[in-house]
C-alpha cells in the first residue's frame, strides 16, 4: 500500500476508507505494486483528500455499500479473459516454482518424496490462495490497520489449524519416493500445457510472462 | 456498435447494468464538449437529472473508459495544491459516441413507441 497511508494527510474515516479500498484490491489479487493498483490509489488518495478538506462525507464519495465500490472498480481492471489469464499465468508462475523445488530436492537427496509434492502444493495453496480467499470475505469488516493485521493472523492460525491433520495424515499415507525428474518432466508438461491455453487468450504472450 | 448490456437476456433483471451503459454514453458526450475532471463532470451530471450520482458512482466508469482507450486523463496540479486528474476524449472515443447517439435515438424511438401504444 505505498507510502502513501504514512504520508498523505487523511485522517480517520477518509484513512480508513483509503486502506480498505487498498486491502479490498490486493485481496482480489491485484498487487500493491501493480500500474492500476498505483493508479488508483493516487485517485483516491486525491479524491479522498478533497473531500476530507471539504468536510464532504466519504459515503458521498464511494457511496453507501464500500465493497459495490470496490467491486466496481475491479471489475473495471478484470475482464473475464483478464481473469482467466491471470489465474493461468498464477498457476504457472506455482507449477515453476514446484519444478525447482523439486530438480533442487532430486539434486541433493537423489529422489523426493510424494509427500513432500503434496505438503508442499497445500501449504502454497494456502499462502496464496485460501488465505486471500477468506481475506477478502472478511477484510472489510476489520476497520483500521491494527484489525487488519488482527484479520489476517486469525486467518492464518485457523488456516494452519485446519490444515495441520491433513498434512500429517498426508505424510503418514503418501510414503512414496518418486524419481524427481520424472515429477519434473511432468510439471513441464503442465506448464506448456497451461501456456498454450494462454497463447490462445493472448497471443503476446511468452513464456515468461508469468514472472512479470 | 454501442451495445448496452441487460444481464438475464429479455428480463430487465438489473437496472443497474443499463445504467452504467447509458452513463458512459453520457459521460462521452461531456468529455467530449470540453476536457473535464471527475468532480466537474459529476456535477454537470447532476445538474442533468442524475441527482443520486456520487463520485463512486463516476470513478469507476471512468476507469472503464480509459481502459478501453475511449479517453485518456492527464493530471495537473490546481493553484491550491491539489492534483485534478483532467480526461479527454481519443478518436476511437468519438467514433464510440456517434454510435451511442445513433442507438440511442433508435432506443428512444422504439420504447417510446411501445410506450405510447
Amino acid at each position: 500500500m505505498r507510502d502513501s497511508i504514512h504520508n498523505n494527510k487523511l485522517t480517520g474515516d477518509y484513512l480508513i476508507a483509503h486502506l480498505d479500498i487498498l486491502s479490498y484490491l490486493q485481496s482480489c489479487n491485484i498487487s500493491a505494486t501493480n500500474k492500476f493498483s498505483i493508479e488508483v490509489d493516487d485517485d483516491m488518495t486525491d479524491m479522498l483528500l478533497s473531500a476530507q478538506e471539504n468536510e464532504t462525507p466519504i459515503s458521498d464519495i464511494v457511496g453507501n455499500d464500500i465493497k459495490i465500490f470496490c467491486e466496481d472498480i475491479v471489475q473495471s481492471y478484470y475482464s473475464k479473459r483478464d481473469k482467466a489469464l491471470d489465474i493461468l499465468k498464477k498457476v504457472n508462475f506455482d507449477l515453476y516454482f514446484l519444478l525447482l523445488i523439486v530438480l533442487l530436492v532430486q539434486v541433493f537427496e537423489g529422489s523426493i518424496n510424494l509427500s513432500i509434492v503434496i505438503t508442499f502444493s497445500l501449504t502454497w495453496l494456502l499462502y496464496k490462495y485460501i488465505l486471500n480467499f477468506f481475506y477478502k470475505k472478511l477484510n472489510l469488516r476489520f476497520k483500521g490497520l491494527k484489525n487488519k493485521t488482527k484479520c489476517i493472523l486469525l486467518i492464518f492460525f485457523a488456516s494452519v489449524i485446519c490444515l495441520f491433520p491433513i498434512e500429517l495424515t498426508i505424510i503418514r499415507y503418501c510414503d512414496l519416493l518418486l524419481n524427481g525428474y520424472n515429477v519434473a518432466i511432468v510439471c513441464l508438461l503442465l506448464i506448456l500445457v497451461v501456456h498454450i491455453v494462454c497463447k490462445k487468450l493472448d497471443k503476446n504472450i511468452r513464456w515468461y510472462s508469468c514472472f512479470m | 456498435m454501442y451495445c448496452i448490456v441487460i444481464i438475464g437476456g429479455d428480463k430487465l433483471e438489473n437496472n443497474t447494468q443499463v445504467l452504467k451503459g447509458i452513463l458512459e454514453g453520457c459521460i462521452l458526450s461531456i468529455i467530449a464538449k470540453e476536457e473535464t475532471y471527475g468532480y466537474e463532470l459529476l456535477i454537470k451530471l447532476k445538474n442533468n437529472g442524475f441527482n443520486d450520482m456520487v463520485e463512486g458512482t463516476v470513478y469507476p466508469l471512468l476507469l472503464r473508459l480509459e481502459k478501453k482507450e475511449l479517453i485518456i486523463s492527464e493530471k495537473r496540479k490546481e493553484q491550491n495544491g491539489m492534483t485534478r486528474k483532467y480526461f479527454y476524449v481519443t478518436e476511437t472515443g468519438k467514433k464510440e459516441l456517434n454510435d451511442f447517439k445513433i442507438y440511442w435515438d433508435k432506443l428512444y424511438v422504439n420504447v417510446n413507441s411501445i410506450l405510447k401504444e
